[in-house]
């Protein structure tokens, strides 16, 4: 009788953490390809489920992040910092968050200040939220018309929620 | 005929969905359905065009041509907290309930108070099915044995290596009630990403039932009539254990 694997995504992220290189440059790993598996099956029904449409999203946001966590230094030729595993591990609780609560970002991308930001975009309204390798966490809002609205958190879950519901408030207002 | 209502404590339910699709509207009924967001906003204050495209490419004597339309067919509308979702569109309608979920009775009323509202703006239509989908996501220890908590899975010869790290499996099988009348349930399962130690099967069931043209009254007969056999089904697909997890 088949018995299940266990899929942990901290695992994998553990796993690429501590094998960076030859991670790097494997594009098939069985961890990618599982997830272009879930994304493939999940795809022909994402349009009419919410749930499965969040879950796809949330699979290709964890697959960019994984590619971020094995950049090298310098990544951006500008003498970036790589994505520091704190910072990674943060991001990575954030949108788990946001997975929870349907409101993800659209987009996951490293920091040139070194850490990693998630986007939210609607229309012409940004949300930002920076997990940066120095501890700090910035939340940036801003648009094309007001000045921005820049906040320092921490870490703690409560700075998540009070990120995850300014964020929310901001973007989905009218 | 009254079913007995089905409740676990631990629902696994992620989304339900009540849809019904209807022969094409014309264009001109757009304008009516622009009337919606006021008439929700209360209850529904977000809402998003819904646009359907289409992308040609053709290979002709004359070269290639590929031409890409989009047309707007309708809105979406969601709740304040995301938790419930409706699209009144030109080939139908859908109302979406996400975790977590209640029970029948109030998932049903809501579908149903927001399609009289539809069918209010829209006129008259000719319904072509309707379909009620379950998605749920069953959490269970991993590694672990898929028999100890479904009842249908994967069978493999024991020559297999017995280890599953993913699959997806999707069964068809025709339904023939008495009041729901004849349909297809479509059952899926698949793994999604999980916490450590875990593993979240995916159980999506989707039940579709044809129904030309059918009045209003017939049509949520039998919808109603669906949640037998959707509770049949769902119940019959777990093991005692599951069920134990969820209660």
């Amino acid at each position: 009788m088949p018995a299940i694997a266990s899929f942990d995504t901290a695992y994998l992220a553990k796993r690429r953490l501590t094998s960076r290189s030859r991670e790097l440059t494997a594009p098939t790993s069985s961890s990618r390809k599982v997830f272009a598996f879930f994304g493939g099956l999940i795809a022909e029904d994402r349009s009419t489920s919410k749930f499965l449409q969040v879950e796809r999203e949330y699979q290709e946001l964890w697959t960019s992040l994984e590619l971020y966590a094995n950049l090298a230094n310098n990544w951006d030729s500008y003498g970036a910092e790589k994505p520091s595993r704190a910072s990674v591990e943060a991001t990575a609780e954030i949108l788990g968050r946001l997975r929870e609560e349907l409101f993800l970002p659209n987009r996951v991308v490293p920091s040139s200040e070194g850490g990693i930001a998630v986007y939210f975009n609607k229309d012409n309204k940004t949300g930002y939220l920076e997990y940066r390798n120095s501890g700090d966490v910035i939340l940036a809002m801003y648009d094309n018309q007001n000045d921005p609205s820049i906040i320092e958190l921490t870490r703690t879950d409560a700075d998540k929620s009070k990120a995850i519901s300014l964020i929310r408030s901001y973007i989905t207002e009218d | 005929m009254a079913t007995e209502p089905l409740h676990f404590e631990k629902a696994p339910i992620r989304e339900a969905i009540i849809a019904v699709q209807v022969h094409d509207l014309s264009t001109s009924i757009l304008e009516d359905l622009r009337t919606l967001p006021e008439r929700v906003k209360s209850s529904y204050p977000q809402h998003a065009e819904l646009h359907e495209s289409e992308f040609v490419g053709q290979v002709g004597p004359q070269g290639p041509k590929a031409s890409a339309h989009q047309k707007l067919i309708g809105f979406q509308f969601q709740s304040t907290d995301s938790k419930q979702i409706f699209q009144a569109r030109l080939n139908g309608f859908s109302f979406h309930r996400l975790a977590p979920y209640e029970s029948w009775a109030p998932f049903r009323n809501e579908a149903f108070r927001l399609w009289n509202l539809y069918r209010e703006i829209v006129g008259p239509v000719k319904t072509v099915n309707f379909s009620i989908r379950y998605i749920n996501a069953l959490v269970v220890p991993a590694p672990g044995k898929l028999e100890d908590y479904l009842t249908v899975f994967p069978q493999m010869p024991p020559e297999f290596p017995q280890m599953v790290r993913n699959y997806h499996m999707r069964i068809e099988l025709p339904l023939d009630d008495q009041t729901s009348g004849e349909g297809l349930v479509t059952i899926t399962q698949t793994l999604l990403p999980s916490e450590p130690g875990t593993a979240s099967i995916l159980l999506d069931n989707y039940f579709l039932y044809a129904a030309f043209g059918v009045p209003d009254d017939v049509l949520w007969k039998k919808i109603d009539a669906v949640q037998a056999v959707k509770n049949r089904l769902f119940l019959a697909a777990m093991t005692p254990e599951m069920k134990k997890r969820i209660s």
